[in-house]
């Protein structure tokens, strides 16, 4: 289990940081376990169990 | 002899009277005092310092009275911090709109605001504006609100689409920057920019405020010198329309972060 901006969620084996931020169009800023990921760093940082991840999705609306 | 301050102006304190005395002298009329910000009722001695705000319940004080108002409530260490204060907004939306109002209620020195569109019927649902603002341009609005009320906070507006070539040019005179714009792709643009670009201002965006309920989601989140206000998962679609309730409070958070960083730095 992985805690994604706060909801949790199935962990599955060879999971990237770039695999979750690929999810939504529009993502920048990455905290895994409170530690600031670059972006050229989200293809190599695997996501282990038990992780918290804050992405920052930009999503319409304001 | 010790000075006080009435109505933004200093006075020598007179021996052996009392406020009440003062005041009767000074503002015969007066019926609301306020002395260091909180409203006195009972009789006291005035102290060298002191702020004494003095006004007749339901008339509207002189321009000069405003400001003395505003020190009386936030204090004036608070006020002097957010007098000197330029705050950048981009985008006068549902988010902008209101954060350049309360921001000017709170009496912010300056207002840099950055907005190419008009008013239309469809933004009165959750932005600040009026049916007569129809057809306007927003940043002219603002400037017409904020100016009735508080004619003290400078307004710099800029009509114009924002672009990573233009950026720094509208901010860079900001001590914080506020995005409030709408389209995804067009904030990702102007944080990403702002990071890049500008990465010593303090940024605070609004992420997430589509719908309505789900109070305990929207909270606040710091990363480096981004403030991320909203509940970062709520996109604007069908069904899920952007509502002036929700929208307020993501847009008052901003403004309270905001107000946060001017007066902690």
């Amino acid at each position: 289990m992985i805690i994604v901006n706060n909801i949790k969620r199935e962990w599955r084996k060879g999971m990237t940081v770039q695999s979750l931020v690929d999810e939504k169009k529009y993502s920048f800023i990455v905290e895994l376990n409170g530690k600031l990921i670059r972006k050229s760093e989200y293809d190599n940082c695997f996501v282990n169990d038990g992780d918290t991840i804050f992405i920052l999705y930009s999503i319409s609306g304001g | 002899m010790g000075k006080f301050t009435l109505n933004g102006q200093e006075i020598l304190i007179s021996p052996g009277k009392t406020l009440f005395q003062t005041v009767l002298q000074n503002k015969p009329h007066a019926d609301i005092i306020l002395l260091n910000g909180f409203h006195v009722e009972q009789d006291c001695y005035i102290e060298e310092h002191d702020t004494v705000v003095a006004i007749k319940s339901g008339e509207v004080p002189p321009k000069e009275v405003f400001e003395s108002l505003l020190i009386a409530r936030h204090t004036p260490d608070i006020h002097r911090k957010l007098k000197k204060a330029i705050v950048g907004i981009a985008g006068l939306g549902g988010l902008g709109s209101t954060v350049a109002v309360a921001l000017a209620r709170a009496g912010i020195g300056k207002l840099i605001l950055v907005d190419y569109d008009i008013v239309e019927p469809t933004n009165l649902n959750r932005q600040q504006y009026f049916i007569e603002h129809t057809g306007k341009y927003k940043t002219d609005a603002v400037s017409e609100i904020i100016g009735k009320v508080n004619p003290y906070t400078k307004i710099i507006s800029h009509k114009e689409k924002i672009n990573e070539d233009n950026i720094s040019e509208f901010f860079e005179q900001g001590h914080v920057i506020v995005e409030a714009l709408d389209k995804a792709a067009t904030k990702a643009m102007f944080i990403e920019n702002i990071l890049d670009q500008l990465p010593e201002k303090p940024i605070v965006c609004g992420m997430g405020m589509a719908g309505y309920g789900r109070n305990t989601i929207i909270s606040m989140r710091q990363v480096g010198n981004l403030y991320i206000c909203g509940d970062g998962v709520s996109e604007v679609g069908l069904g899920q329309g952007l509502m002036a309730p929700r929208v307020g409070i993501v847009a008052n958070m901003q403004a309270n972060q905001v107000i946060e960083l001017l007066v902690e730095g």
